[in-house]
């Protein structure tokens, strides 16, 4: 787990330094393995690895499909928010709304967070940590019906998050 | 060849980069409540960040340069959200009743 | 180029009524989120446009400030001030 951090931060100092010396990599070891020595103990232990390799292979594969979905559903209610910004008159029904999650760990929470809030028309506002539920505030949604279509979708990204952290 | 390719890609890029921080600012100004405008901050800025970005990727082509500006992307997509709840948080303090709202089950 | 970089700036300004009228604090400090994020876009275009590499770095520790703004700014304005009314 050190070496994993050790090699992403000497890639981050070589994207800083912006050329490949024998002096730009020996002034990058001694200050990662610094970093590395000190960030090791407590900032990856949100991820668990039980088999190596393989689970980190696969644990790389769902990190790609996370983000992928996470771009994608940006830009599609971008552009629902940007065409009630441009309508003559503004229409939306906005709601507050209690929703409770099944997750258990303390990032996995927070992920979920960002996940409410860019994607599809809702926004996040803030979480009872006791009772594991969030305060969700969303603009377009008319009916009970389409209230039932959100929630299973934001089911669908905790299931994601739930494979990749817990 | 090529080279008109790439900067027809650029110039899609760019040009839907503006039409989204344009209906951020028409955003900011025209919506009535506090949590609709963080609609428009949040989602619309960030779509529109994005692609200006990924326009500058693909004019500038491989190297440092692309690296760096991939860096300025993860940080915008880790630190905007976060900055988000924390005014929603803020926001808590000043007991907003919210204009015009359908349903509330805050206060059951 | 020039001219993207004059229509960002254009709706940097546009942005900026909601920060001289916005009836309560959360408002303005959105607002000046969105402006921040609109210059860091237009220090990057720079950037490519000058033909400066320096510029990137620039734009990368300003976005790393324009968070901490936003932290500070929510961590002392916790309690309305006298005659203040939310929306």
């Amino acid at each position: 787990m050190k070496l994993l951090t050790f090699i992403l931060t000497l890639a981050l100092w070589f994207v800083f330094a912006g050329r490949v010396n024998i002096e730009v990599f020996l002034l990058g070891t001694i200050i990662c393995s610094i970093i590395s020595l000190m960030l090791a103990d407590n900032g990856p232990k949100s991820v668990q690895m039980r088999s190596a390799t393989k689970d980190f292979l696969l644990k790389t594969y769902y990190l790609f499909l996370v983000t992928s979905a996470f771009i994608n559903d940006v830009f599609l209610s971008a552009v629902r928010v940007s065409r009630h910004a441009f309508e003559m008159k503004p229409s939306f029904s906005p709601q507050i709304v209690k929703l409770k999650t099944s997750l258990e760990r303390k990032s996995s929470t927070e992920i979920l967070a960002n996940f409410i809030t860019l994607p599809q028309g809702t926004l996040g506002m803030d979480i009872d940590i006791s009772n594991k539920k969030y305060h969700i505030h969303w603009l377009d949604v008319y009916s009970e019906d389409q209230a039932e279509v959100k929630k299973a979708q934001i089911r669908k990204h905790e299931k994601l998050i739930a494979k990749l952290f817990d | 060849m090529i080279n008109i390719l790439v900067q027809l890609f650029v110039y899609v890029f760019l040009l839907t980069g503006l039409y989204f921080l344009l209906s951020t600012a028409v955003g900011m100004i025209r919506f009535p409540d506090l949590y609709t405008r963080l609609h428009a901050g949040s989602k619309c800025l960030m779509a529109g960040g994005i692609s200006v970005l990924m326009g500058c990727i693909v004019m500038e082509g491989i190297g440092f340069v692309s690296l760096k500006i991939i860096v300025i992307i993860i940080l915008l997509l880790i630190t905007n959200p976060v900055a988000i709840h924390v005014i929603a948080r803020l926001a808590e303090n000043y007991h907003f009743v919210p204009k015009k709202i359908a349903k509330n089950e805050l206060d059951k | 180029m020039v001219y993207f970089i004059l229509a960002i700036v254009l709706f940097a300004i546009l942005t900026f009524y909601r920060v001289m009228k916005g009836p309560s604090v959360p408002d303005r400090v959105a607002a000046m989120n969105a402006i921040g994020v609109m210059f860091l876009l237009v220090l990057v275009l720079l950037s490519l446009y000058f033909d400066r590499k320096v510029f990137l770095d620039v734009a990368l520790v300003y976005g790393v400030f324009l968070f901490v703004n936003v932290l500070i700014m929510a961590k002392y304005f916790t309690k309305p001030e006298k005659g203040e009314v939310g929306d």
